[in-house]
C-alpha cells in the first residue's frame, strides 16, 4: 500500500499554503514530516485526512483518488495538534464513543489505556486533563479506530520523556504492522531515531524528500558530527533562503 | 497614555465584537417584543400594584449580602494589565482607577434603585434624603464584599458592620443619614488597611476576562469547554454504557447522555413551560403558543447542539466512519421523538384529529431535518436559520393547533 501526493497546491485566500507538493508515502514505513511554522505540515495532513480540499494535484491511495473514497470508507487515524473530544462526555465514554462508532467491544478500550497510563483519568471530563494526558486521549482515540494509515500532528508535544518512548514504541509497532504512519514534528533529534524517510517542507513546497542514508549521502557534509538532521534541515533552509534572494 | 489608549482600543473591540455577534438576537428580541406588546396589552390586565417599601428593602438587603459574600471579586481587572503594570508605579493607579469606576457604578445603581423606590407603582414615601441613605448602604456593601474577598476582617465584623447599615434604611430622616454614616466610615477605615491578596484576584480576573471574552464571541463550544474544565467532577448515573449502542447509533445515545447531563435548571424550566402551555392553552392563545414555540424551539435545539457538536469536532480532525445524512438523521431522531410525544399529548388535550396529529408530526419531522442540514451546509447564516426557524415553528403550531 502507499499514498502519492501529486503536485499538490492550495491557497487560502491569499496565501500560498502548498506549492506543487509531491511525495510518496508508503506502508511499512514511518515518515516523518519536519518544517517550519507555516511550512505548510498542518495544510498538507489536511489534505490527506480529507479535512480540506486541495485547488489542483492528486492524493491517490493505491491509485484509487482520495477523492473518490467515502469519508466512512477512509481507513485512517489522525492525531490532530490541537486535542478534540467531546467535553460533555468523560474520558472513558468518549473512548467508548469511539468504540462504539467502530463497532468494536469495549474490551478493547483497557490495553490502550494502560500502555498509555491513562487509568486514574477514567472518570474525568476531558476538559480537566493537562495538556499531556489530552495528548494521550488522542493517541487512545486514534488507536482505537480501524486504519491503515496513522497520521500524526505534533503528537510529541505534552508528552513526559517516559511517554514520548511509548509513543514511540507504538509507532513502530505499527510500522511492523505494515501500517503507513506520517509524524509531523518539530523534534528532529527525536525523529531521527524512528524514523524512516523525510519530507522536508518550507514555503509550501517540498524541499527534499529522502530516506535517512539518502538524506545524509546527498549532502556535502565535512565533518561527521554534522550527521544530523537538524543541521541537514538548517543546511536546505539556508539554500532555499539564498536561492529565494 | 499609549498605554490606556492602547487599553481602551482592546475594551472598544470588544464592544464591537459583543455588537457584532448579538445584534440579531437583540433585533430579534426588540421585534418580537414590538409585536408581541400589542397582545400582550390585550392579554395582560396591570393592576397599580401596591407595594410595602420594607419588602422592597428586604429584597435589597439579601440581594447585597450575596453580593458582599460572594465568591468573584466586585470588580475586575483585565489579567494583561495586571501582568505589565504589576512591578510599575502604574497599578496604583490602575486599582484606585478601577475604585472610583466602582464608587461611579455604585452612585448610578443607587440612583436607579431611588427612582425605582419612588415610582408610582410603589405606595412609599420615600424622601429625597432617601437617595443618599442608598448610596451609603450600597457603598458600604460594596466595600465589605472587597474586604470580605481579600478576608481582611471576619465574617463576623462583616456582618455586624452591614447590620448595622441594614438599620438605617428602616429609619426616618436624620437617623437614617447618621445610620448609614457610621457603618460607611467604619467600612473606609478598614478598606484603607486592605492588603490585597493578588494571587486569588487574578486567578479570578482571568477567569471573568476569559468566560466574558467567550460569550462576547457567542462561541458556545468554548464556552462549554470553558464551563466543563471550572465545573466539579460529578458522578453521573446514566452513561454512555448504559446504551450498548455500536455503530451510528451511539450518536444518538451521546444525545441522550448529553440531554441528561443539562443542569437541573434547564430540566425545571423546560418542565415549567410544557406544563404551563398544557393548562394555559384553552385560556389564553397568545402566551400558550409562545410557551409551545419556546419548548418546541428547545427540543429542537437539541438535536442541533449534538449535530453540530459532532461535525465540528469531524473538521477539527476526530475523525468518525458515519456519512453526513447518517450523522443528520441519527441526531434529529431525537427531537423528532420528544416532539411527537409532546404533539401527542396536546392532540389529545385539545381533542384535535388524529390525521391533524400525524400530518403535524411529519412536517415537523420534515422542518427538522431541512433545519438541521441548512445548518450544516450554511454554518455562516446559524444565526439567521434560528430566527427563521422560531418563525415556521410558530406557523406550523398555529395552523395545526389553534
Amino acid at each position: 500500500m502507499n499514498i502519492s501526493v501529486i503536485n499538490v497546491s492550495k491557497t487560502y485566500e491569499t496565501v500560498k499554503a502548498l506549492k506543487n507538493v509531491s511525495f510518496q508515502l508508503n506502508s511499512g514505513e514511518i515518515t516523518a514530516l519536519i518544517g517550519s511554522n507555516g511550512a505548510g505540515k498542518t495544510t498538507i495532513i489536511k489534505c490527506l485526512t480529507k479535512l480540506t480540499n486541495f485547488d489542483e494535484g492528486n492524493i491517490y491511495i493505491d491509485d484509487i483518488d482520495i477523492n473518490k473514497i467515502k469519508n466512512e470508507n477512509y481507513k485512517i487515524s489522525y492525531i490532530p495538534d490541537a486535542p478534540v473530544y467531546f467535553e460533555q462526555l468523560t474520558v472513558l465514554e468518549n473512548l467508548q464513543f469511539i468504540c462504539s462508532a467502530y463497532k468494536k467491544d469495549y474490551s478493547e478500550i483497557s490495553p490502550i489505556i494502560e500502555e498509555l497510563q491513562l487509568q486514574e483519568y477514567l472518570s474525568f471530563f476531558p476538559d480537566k486533563l493537562s495538556k499531556g494526558n489530552k495528548k494521550k486521549l488522542m493517541i487512545a482515540f486514534a488507536l482505537l479506530k480501524d486504519f491503515d494509515i496513522l497520521i500524526a500532528d505534533e503528537p510529541f508535544d505534552g508528552l513526559d520523556p517516559v511517554l514520548v518512548k511509548i509513543f514511540k514504541n507504538i509507532l513502530l509497532k505499527q510500522k511492523k504492522m505494515g501500517k503507513i504512519v506520517l509524524v509531523s514534528t518539530h523534534l528532529l533529534d527525536l525523529a531521527q531515531t524512528f524514523c524512516d524517510k523525510y519530507v522536508i517542507l518550507n514555503n509550501g513546497k517540498v524541499l527534499k524528500e529522502a530516506s535517512k542514508e539518502k538524506l545524509f549521502d546527498s549532502m556535502d557534509l565535512v565533518d561527521k558530527k554534522d550527521y544530523t538532521v537538524e543541521n541537514i534541515y538548517l543546511k536546505l533552509l539556508e539554500k532555499d533562503y539564498m536561492r529565494d534572494k | 497614555m499609549k498605554m490606556i489608549k492602547l487599553f481602551l482600543k482592546e475594551s472598544w473591540r470588544r464592544i464591537i465584537l459583543y455588537i457584532k455577534n448579538y445584534f440579531l438576537i437583540v433585533f430579534s428580541f426588540i421585534f418580537f417584543f414590538i409585536i408581541s406588546a400589542s397582545f400582550l396589552i390585550e392579554q395582560l390586565k396591570f393592576n397599580k400594584i401596591i407595594i410595602n417599601p420594607i419588602y422592597i428593602y428586604l429584597i435589597f438587603i439579601a440581594m447585597d449580602l450575596i453580593i458582599i459574600f460572594k465568591k468573584l471579586p466586585i470588580f475586575f481587572i483585565k489579567p494583561p494589565i495586571i501582568y505589565t503594570c504589576f512591578y510599575t508605579d502604574r497599578m496604583k493607579k490602575v486599582i484606585y482607577g478601577k475604585y472610583i469606576l466602582t464608587v461611579f457604578k455604585v452612585a448610578i445603581f443607587s440612583l436607579i434603585i431611588y427612582i425605582l423606590l419612588n415610582s408610582q407603582l410603589i405606595d412609599g414615601n420615600i424622601e429625597p434624603i432617601g437617595y443618599i441613605n442608598i448610596l451609603f448602604f450600597n457603598l458600604s456593601a460594596a466595600i465589605l464584599s472587597w474586604i470580605n474577598y481579600n478576608n481582611s476582617k471576619n465574617i463576623i465584623s462583616i456582618f455586624g458592620v452591614y447590620i448595622l447599615a441594614s438599620i438605617s434604611l428602616f429609619q426616618q430622616y436624620i437617623l437614617k443619614l447618621i445610620l448609614s454614616f457610621i457603618p460607611l466610615i467604619i467600612c473606609i477605615k478598614w478598606f484603607l488597611k486592605i492588603d490585597i491578596d493578588w494571587g486569588k484576584f487574578l486567578e479570578h480576573s482571568s477567569y471573568i476576562y476569559k468566560s466574558s471574552s467567550i460569550a462576547f464571541r457567542k462561541d458556545t463550544a468554548e464556552m462549554l469547554s470553558f464551563i466543563m474544565e471550572n465545573s466539579k467532577t460529578v458522578e453521573y448515573k446514566i452513561n454512555l454504557s448504559n446504551f450498548k449502542a455500536k455503530g451510528s447509533w451511539v450518536i444518538i445515545a451521546k444525545g441522550l447522555v448529553e440531554l441528561f447531563r443539562k443542569p437541573k435548571i434547564f430540566h425545571l424550566i423546560n418542565g415549567v413551560i410544557f406544563l404551563s402551555s398544557i393548562i394555559l392553552h384553552s385560556y389564553n392563545f397568545f402566551i400558550s403558543l409562545m410557551l409551545q414555540v419556546a419548548l418546541v424551539t428547545n427540543i429542537i435545539q437539541l438535536s442541533t447542539e449534538n449535530l453540530l457538536s459532532i461535525i465540528n469536532k469531524q473538521k477539527c480532525g476526530l475523525i468518525l466512519p458515519f456519512s453526513e445524512n447518517e450523522i443528520l438523521y441519527k441526531t434529529s431522531s431525537i427531537s423528532i421523538v420528544f416532539i411527537s410525544i409532546y404533539f401527542l399529548i396536546f392532540t389529545l388535550i385539545k381533542q384535535v384529529s388524529i390525521l391533524k396529529y400525524i400530518l403535524s408530526t411529519i412536517i415537523f419531522a420534515i422542518i427538522i431535518l431541512i433545519v438541521n442540514k441548512l445548518h450544516i451546509k450554511l454554518p455562516k447564516y446559524n444565526k439567521v436559520i434560528t430566527v427563521l426557524k422560531s418563525m415556521i415553528y410558530t406557523c406550523v403550531i398555529v395552523l395545526f393547533y389553534y
